[in-house]
C-alpha cells in the first residue's frame, strides 16, 4: 500500500518539476534567455525549499513517531549535507568570478549529493519518499543548469 | 485504512500541495521578469541568493534543534 502510494505520490512530483521546468523553456521567446547565473540560483533555490520541506516531514513524523530515530538521524544527516552544499554554491556564485570559470567547483559541490542508498532503503513512509526523490531529482536538475 | 496510513496519505499530499505550486510559482517568476521591460535581473538575483541561503540556515536550525532535543 505504503509503496503504492508512494509511486504515485512521487510520479506526481516528477509531473510538477517538468511543468516548472517546461514553463521556464517555452516562455522566453518574447525576451533574452535568463543568463546561465540566474538559472543556476533559481535551481539552487528551488532545492533549498524542498530539502527544508523534507526536513520538516523526516521531523514531523519522527515527533509523531512514525519514523524511528536513527532513520530520521540518516536522513537529517543527508539534508543538513544538501543545505551546506547548496550554501557552498551560493557562495561560489558570490565570489566574482565568471560563471565558466566555476562550474566545475559547482559541480562538485553538487556531484555528491546523492541520497539513493537512503531512498533504496525499504519501510520508509510515502511521504519521506517523495520528499527524498524530489530533492534528488531537484539536485540533478541544478547540475544540469550548471551544464558540463 | 487504518488511520496512520490516512495520515501518511495526507502528509504525502501536503508535501505536493507545497512543492508543486512553489516550483510552478518560482518558473512564472522567471517569465514574468523575462517579459517586463527594464527589470533589475541583478536585483532580483541578489534576492533568490539571499531567500535560498535564509532557508539553508533555517534547515540547519531545525536540525541542530532536533539534534539537541535527541541529545544527540
Amino acid at each position: 500500500m505504503y509503496s503504492r502510494v508512494a509511486r504515485l505520490l512521487g510520479a506526481a512530483v516528477i509531473v510538477a518539476v517538468l511543468a516548472s521546468q517546461t514553463a521556464c523553456v517555452k516562455t522566453p521567446s518574447t525576451g533574452p534567455p535568463a543568463p546561465a547565473e540566474y538559472r543556476v540560483a533559481q535551481a539552487v533555490a528551488v532545492l533549498v525549499e524542498a530539502n527544508k520541506t523534507a526536513t520538516e516531514v523526516a521531523i514531523s513524523l519522527n515527533r509523531s513517531s512514525v519514523l524511528d530515530r536513527g532513520t530520521t538521524a540518516e536522513i537529517l544527516n543527508y539534508t543538513e549535507a544538501v543545505a551546506r552544499s547548496a550554501k557552498a554554491v551560493l557562495a561560489l556564485l558570490d565570489d566574482g568570478r565568471p560563471l565558466d570559470d566555476k562550474r566545475a567547483d559547482i559541480r562538485a559541490a553538487l556531484a555528491t549529493l546523492s541520497n539513493a542508498g537512503l531512498l533504496q532503503k525499504g519501510g520508509l513512509p510515502p511521504a519521506v519518499v517523495t520528499a527524498l526523490t524530489t530533492v534528488q531529482l531537484l539536485v540533478e536538475e541544478a547540475l544540469k543548469e550548471v551544464g558540463p | 485504512m487504518n488511520p496512520q496510513t490516512l495520515l501518511l496519505i495526507f502528509r504525502g499530499v501536503e508535501l505536493l500541495a507545497t512543492l508543486g505550486p512553489l516550483a510552478l510559482a518560482e518558473a512564472m517568476k522567471i517569465r514574468d521578469l523575462l517579459q517586463a521591460p527594464g527589470s533589475d535581473i541583478t536585483a532580483e538575483l541578489k534576492a533568490i541568493k539571499n531567500g535560498a541561503v535564509a532557508a539553508a540556515d533555517e534547515t540547519l536550525a531545525m536540525i541542530a534543534a532536533w539534534r539537541a532535543e535527541q541529545g544527540l
